[in-house]
């Protein structure tokens, strides 16, 4: 029984604490190291040109009592961008390109305004990190990275840290953290407050953008 | 000697020792050398006011230099960009922050803001609000919150949840077109190359000859050093400094041309026909002082000498030294019995004549309302009279002997006047052959004139090399916006008024930028809300957003949060908190970016500056400010348009009336019909000048008709010149000869001036003169000898 007892606590622990987030910026990385390493487990993720899926995101904000959790669907066309779909706890669409953020077509923000440079700064980190394209990462962030403790495929920890201000905007790091692809965004800011995006049931698919998925993006 | 010739001679000397004295003391002094082509045009506005606010405003653009450093990788453009801005620095000649910065981060705009919060609020937000339409802000404040694009926000959602205040800083971001700020430098990665922009600003006058120089050589070094570095980088340059600079080293390069061609004419001239060194002597002193009087005069009246005024100077040395060709010349009509009285005598009042005639035309131009041509007309004005002074009263003692020779020159001279003895021939001007060729000249004249077309270009001030004009495309392009050169000025009696009718341009700017007729634009507005403004917007926040009712608690009930934290968050907002003071916000590091845009206490008032980005049409932003008080639309280039049209016209009426006047004048002496026959050359000669550049599809411009001004008091010259040396024709005609052939070439060296409007004043004198010179001598009188008794 004590064993028994002892065994579930191990693996509620285990689950509960994320696999060495903390310390993960104790390990600077090397982009073209760091690509090695990580062949093994992505090479799958970097076969499909769409990945579809869902998504959950939760927002820790300092004085409130529970965090905000959102939840929808999402599709991520490569060289294209992420059709972001939140059914719950409304619905809305977002997509997310090279351009910018947008809904129904236009820009959320007036166009030309310093807030369009931003959304368009956090798109395309964004799509970057779906993308785990450490070249465009690294010219943004300083990366940091850790294996699980059993080796890079059986998962991973990626830290970034933002070079300069325009980009420290967003958050003051940032931990991805998956196997055969990025499951986990964890987002802290200066003041402590944590945003964080799941992933789950996301699947890969051969299928290439379409025309009208194209013309979304541009 | 005559005792009143000595005397003449001891006070032109004793005037000439204090020319000297000036001309040493101002050089002590430092000249100033001026080469802003746009100085030369007048003032636009008649609001004084108005027109020293546009001038403090471009004096301040013209100081801004950019720099562009290109390399195909992203390091080596960071590398090369905070090199060249130290050297830059190291200089002294430049003001450039190292490493450049893309502006102070968002702390510091934090750190500004915070005390002011209530007060602030973005465009968009306050429309939403004045309008009841807090649906719109909930609805973007919850998708913020729940989807990615609420991940930018400077300050953290938990102190902001509503999105307000990240709203007002992004506004605020700094960004010149497609330039980007990315660690720390205004970058753009465009055809395969990163670009990163240097802003540099010139310390001194980018105009003053002196300081262009350093400018100019500290770019070159800074850039061979940067080659040095990194062979693989480009570096595109952009700024007034360097226009200014390649037209006056142009300049510099003319002056010396045609100086040096027109002396060597004169010296071969003078050498051939005199044939001794006491003559070429005289000329040159007397022209050498003539133009330091003239540049004395420009700078004693204006404070500073154009370099165009120097260009245009050298055109003084083929027409100062007629009166010293006129009194060399004498000499040979008699050559035994000729003595210095005698001369002065015989030419003196013919000189003086010619003399006044030349003045007056650029009298004339002493009124014209540019200040460009004022000089001029100074420079030649006082270079004239003091070289006419020298040949008057130094000649008679210092030319010595008459030539012992017969120079080839009088022989051919003689030739032409005498015709067979004792048969007489009519005038020449009855003659069939003649006639026929005078008419067939007025018919194409005045078909040129029905076929004269006009310019008003703003264009004709300068023309910069193409090279300089291919780097300003070349920043366009890669920065993807065009920087334009007209500007709003908005003026107020207090700082408060100011800033709120900027406001008011900005609510019909704001409509232009979304129908796509201006790109954007810059104001001091956007980061600093005048008070009544921050007071609507405190207002606004108190009703809609911090009410028991309002948003912050819809919203923040919607998210699940209890009564207590909701009222902490709500008196956790003061909205009697401070206003944000221009005080404040000149001295936040924040605020640099947009600082040359202020121009504080003008005198008369305050005012600041709106700058605009890819203007579509002038017009649409001229209605946008005349709707407006205080606020006044800039937009030099054109406004010259149409001031250089309207004082062709000025110039045309102008020209009448010195018509008029020197023809009484010259009745006086020489009766009615004599003083139409001393008119015609230079009035035929112009009305030629005219047909001549209509019938080759030359346009004409304000230039062309104020030098006719010019033509009148030359052309007159000669035309008196024949008439008094009827005792005398042959050396008359040999002095006259001399004269328009080398005032011709003077003039006609302008010609080859880069400058459109100096090479439009030769392309008229010219020919004129040459034309004025034959009408005179087609229309002189005949001998005296041959005269019936």
């Amino acid at each position: 029984m004590r064993c028994v007892r002892a065994l579930l606590a191990g693996t509620l622990l285990g689950m509960a604490l994320p696999a060495g987030a903390a310390d993960v910026f104790e390990h600077p990385a090397d982009p073209v190291q760091l690509y090695r390493d990580l062949s093994a487990s992505v090479a799958e993720l970097r076969k499909w040109p769409r990945l579809e899926g869902r998504f959950t995101q939760r927002k820790h904000l300092d004085g409130f009592p529970a965090p905000l959790v959102s939840g929808g669907s999402f599709v991520f066309l490569r060289g294209g961008g992420v059709v972001w779909q939140t059914t719950d706890p409304f619905h809305a669409e977002l997509t997310l390109s090279a351009t910018g953020i947008r809904e129904q077509g236009r820009s959320i923000v007036e166009e030309g305004s310093g807030a369009e440079q931003a959304m368009r700064l956090v798109s395309g980190i964004f799509l970057s990190v779906f993308d785990l394209d450490l070249e465009v990462l690294e010219e943004r962030f300083a990366l940091y990275a850790m294996p699980h403790a059993d080796g890079w495929e059986q998962g991973w920890t990626i830290g970034l840290r933002p070079r300069d201000a325009a980009v420290a905007v967003i958050a003051e790091s940032i931990c991805l953290h998956g196997q055969r692809l990025v499951e986990r965004i964890e987002l802290r800011d200066t003041r402590g407050d944590r945003t964080e995006v799941l992933f789950h049931d996301v699947q890969g698919s051969p299928a290439e953008m379409t025309a009208e998925e194209r013309a979304r993006f541009e | 000697m005559p005792a009143s010739i000595l005397l003449r001679f001891r006070l032109w000397c004793a005037a000439l020792a204090v020319l000297a004295l000036a001309f040493g003391w101002q050089l002590t002094q430092g000249l100033t050398l001026d080469s802003d082509i746009l100085g030369l045009l007048p003032a636009v506005e008649h609001d004084a006011a108005a027109e020293q606010a546009q001038s403090i405003f471009a004096e301040r653009s013209a100081r801004r230099v950019s720099l562009l450093v290109g390399a195909v990788d992203a390091e080596s453009a960071r590398t090369g960009a905070a090199l060249l801005a130290e050297v830059l620095h190291a200089s002294g000649v430049f003001r450039v922050t190292v490493p450049p910065h893309a502006g102070a981060g968002w702390t510091e705009a934090a750190r500004l803001y915070e005390p002011h919060w209530p007060g602030l609020l973005s465009d968009r937000h306050r429309r939403w609000l004045e309008r009841g339409e807090t649906h719109q802000l909930r609805d973007e404040a919850l998708r913020a919150l729940y989807s990615p694009s609420g991940l930018a926000r400077p300050i953290p959602a938990a102190d902001d949840l509503l999105g307000l205040r990240s709203a007002f800083l992004l506004g605020q971001a700094a960004s010149l077109g497609r330039a980007q700020p990315d660690r720390g430098f205004l970058t753009v990665v465009t055809g395969g190359r990163t670009w990163i922009l240097v802003p540099a600003e010139v310390l001194r006058s980018p105009f003053a000859y002196r300081d262009q120089r350093r400018v100019m050589e500290a770019l070159a070094h800074a850039e061979a050093v940067l080659r040095d570095a990194l062979p693989g980088a480009e570096l595109i340059r952009s700024g007034v400094v360097l226009h200014a600079a390649a037209a006056a080293s142009r300049a510099a390069a003319e002056i010396t041309l045609f100086g040096a061609v027109a002396s060597l004419v004169i010296v071969l001239l003078v050498g051939f026909t005199f044939r001794s060194v006491r003559p070429l002597a005289l000329c040159l002193g007397s022209l050498g002082l003539g133009a330091v009087a003239g540049v004395v005069a420009c700078q004693w009246v204006f404070g500073n000498v154009h370099v165009i005024t120097l260009v245009f100077g050298t055109s003084l040395i083929g027409m100062a030294v007629d009166y010293s060709l006129h009194f060399l010349a004498d000499p040979l009509r008699d050559p035994a019995r000729w003595t210095p009285a005698d001369g002065l005598r015989h030419v003196g009042r013919p000189i003086l004549i010619c003399l006044g005639a030349s003045l007056l035309g650029y009298a004339a131009l002493l009124l014209a309302p540019l200040p460009g041509v004022r000089q001029m007309a100074l420079f030649s004005i006082v270079g004239l009279t003091v070289a006419c002074g020298c040949v008057l009263c130094l000649y008679p003692v210092l030319a010595g002997r008459a030539p012992t020779h017969d120079p080839l020159a009088l022989r051919l001279a003689r030739r032409s006047v005498a015709g067979r003895p004792g048969r007489r021939r009519p005038p020449h001007r009855f003659r069939p052959g003649v006639f026929a060729v005078l008419l067939a000249a007025s018919v194409f004249a005045a078909w040129g004139l029905s076929r004269l077309q006009f310019v008003d270009d703003i264009r004709l001030m300068q023309s910069s090399p193409p090279e300089l004009l291919a780097q300003e495309v070349a920043l366009r392009e890669v920065l993807g916006m065009r920087f334009d050169s007209r500007f709003f000025v908005v003026r107020g009696d207090s700082e408060e008024l100011v800033l709120q009718r900027e406001e008011a341009l900005r609510d019909t700017l704001d409509v232009l930028v979304r129908d796509g007729q201006l790109g954007g634009y810059l104001a001091v507005s956007r980061a600093l809300p005048s008070q009544r403004r921050q007071e609507l917007h405190r207002r606004l926040l108190q009703q809609h957003v911090l009410a028991g009712d309002g948003l912050l608690p819809e919203v923040m009930r919607s998210l699940g949060v209890g009564e207590a934290a909701i009222e902490r968050a709500r008196a956790a907002t003061d909205v009697q908190a401070p206003f944000l003071h221009p005080r404040t916000w000149f001295a936040s590091p924040f605020s640099k970016p947009l600082r040359s845009l202020w121009l504080g206490d003008i005198g008369d008032g305050y005012a600041t500056v709106v700058t605009v980005v890819d203007v579509q049409a002038a017009a649409v932003l001229m209605a946008a400010a005349e709707g407006l008080e205080g606020v006044f639309f800039a937009d030099r280039l054109g406004s010259i348009s149409t001031i250089l049209r309207e004082y062709r016209r000025t110039a045309a009426a102008l020209i009448m009336v010195a018509y008029g006047v020197i023809l009484v004048l010259l009745a006086l002496r020489y009766g009615a019909g004599g003083a139409l026959l001393v008119l015609l050359p230079p009035a035929g000669a112009s009305l030629l000048v005219l047909g001549a550049l209509g019938a080759l599809g030359i346009p004409a411009s304000l230039f062309n008709v104020l030098t006719l001004l010019l033509l009148l008091g030359m052309g007159v010259d000669y035309a008196v010149f024949l008439r008094e040396g009827r005792r005398a024709q042959p050396t008359a005609l040999l002095a006259v000869g001399l004269s328009a052939f080398t005032t011709t070439l003077s003039f006609g060296l302008l010609i080859l001036s880069a400058t459109p409007f100096i090479r439009a004043i030769g392309l008229t004198l010219a020919p004129g003169i040459a034309l004025a010179f034959l009408l005179a001598l087609w229309l002189k009188p005949s001998d005296i000898k041959d005269r019936p008794a």
